[in-house]
């Protein structure tokens, strides 16, 4: 049987209204309405609730967070310093006693009294260059009226 | 997610297709196209085809329906589903509403399904394949058939023997 012979009784059963839904369609409007409601905001209440817990909680910890201490330490002695070791006492002290005795003989017997200049080693050894200055020999002077 | 418009217009245009479409099945098909509907607010996203989409849960929860129902009382609720009318009574020319019913009634479930959901419904064989799983073909086939028998029950003359 084909398509075409099927038409009229198509047309015919098509005509027949079905009977209306027997529900309420405002209900149902208002019922869906409701349901969205409840469906859509289910992230918003989570993430408030969690940033409203994590603010009490710090707001609990500032509040019985302890007070700053202090610390007051014992005097304790300073460490006086090291003192030398026997090899740069045994350097220094005949040094000084020279040193004096030298002054002593400069101021009682004239600049004659200074030893003999120690020979220039300049050459074998630069740290000597830094010393020379201040151990000018005798004939470095220039004495105004003196000897030429 | 779905507008109240949107809606709206589905009840009003597919609620009575879809009411009839499930009493196939169940004594309270109101109940579950309502249920149908809420579901349809809460799709998210919403289906793409929101009539076929709406016919296939209404025929799952019907067949669901029937079967909870069959349980606890099978013979009141067949009486019920099949004590009223599926459609509105017409006047004066047109096919006789009861008859059309019983004659409905009388067919094998397959070809009720299809023809009502292709007649009322709207939908096409493509659609009323995913909906029940089977070839656009057999939809089409089981629905010829289906129509030869509403013609012979209705006693609608063919049209080459006027």
């Amino acid at each position: 049987m084909s398509e075409n012979e099927m038409k009229p009784l198509e047309s015919a059963l098509a005509a027949l209204q079905p009977r209306p839904a027997a529900f309420d369609r405002d209900r149902l409007m208002f019922l869906a309405g409701q349901r969205s409601a409840a469906r859509r905001g289910w992230k918003l209440p989570v993430i408030s609730a969690a940033l409203a817990s994590a603010a009490t909680l710090v707001g609990v910890l500032l509040l019985y967070r302890p007070e700053p201490q202090v610390v007051v330490l014992p005097d304790t002695p300073r460490e006086l310093p090291a003192p030398p070791s026997p090899l740069a006492q045994a350097d220094t002290k005949p040094a000084a006693a020279n040193y004096i005795s030298l002054r002593n003989r400069i101021v009682t017997a004239g600049i004659d009294a200074l030893p003999p200049l120690p020979p220039d080693s300049s050459s074998s050894s630069p740290s000597n260059a830094i010393f020379r200055p201040h151990v000018l020999p005798r004939d470095d002077f220039d004495i105004p009226g003196g000897s030429p | 997610m779905m507008g109240p418009e949107l809606l709206g217009r589905l009840v009003d245009e597919h609620a009575a297709a879809l009411v009839l479409y499930a009493r196939q099945w169940c004594a309270a098909p109101e109940d579950v196209v309502q249920e149908a509907f809420l579901k349809l607010v809460v799709q998210k996203p919403p289906p793409e085809q929101p009539v076929p989409w709406l016919y296939k849960v209404v025929r799952n929860r019907a067949i669901s329906a029937a079967r909870s129902a069959r349980r606890r009382q099978r013979r009141e609720a067949e009486a019920a589903a099949r004590s009223k009318t599926w459609f509105v009574p017409t006047e004066g020319a047109g096919l006789d509403a009861e008859a059309a019913t019983a004659a409905l009634q009388g067919l094998p479930e397959e070809q009720r399904e299809i023809v009502v959901a292709h007649l009322w419904g709207g939908l096409t064989f493509e659609q009323i394949a995913v909906i029940t799983g089977t070839p656009a073909s057999t939809a089409h086939r089981w629905y010829l058939a289906g129509l030869s028998k509403l013609r012979e029950r209705l006693h609608v003359p063919c049209p080459k023997t006027k």
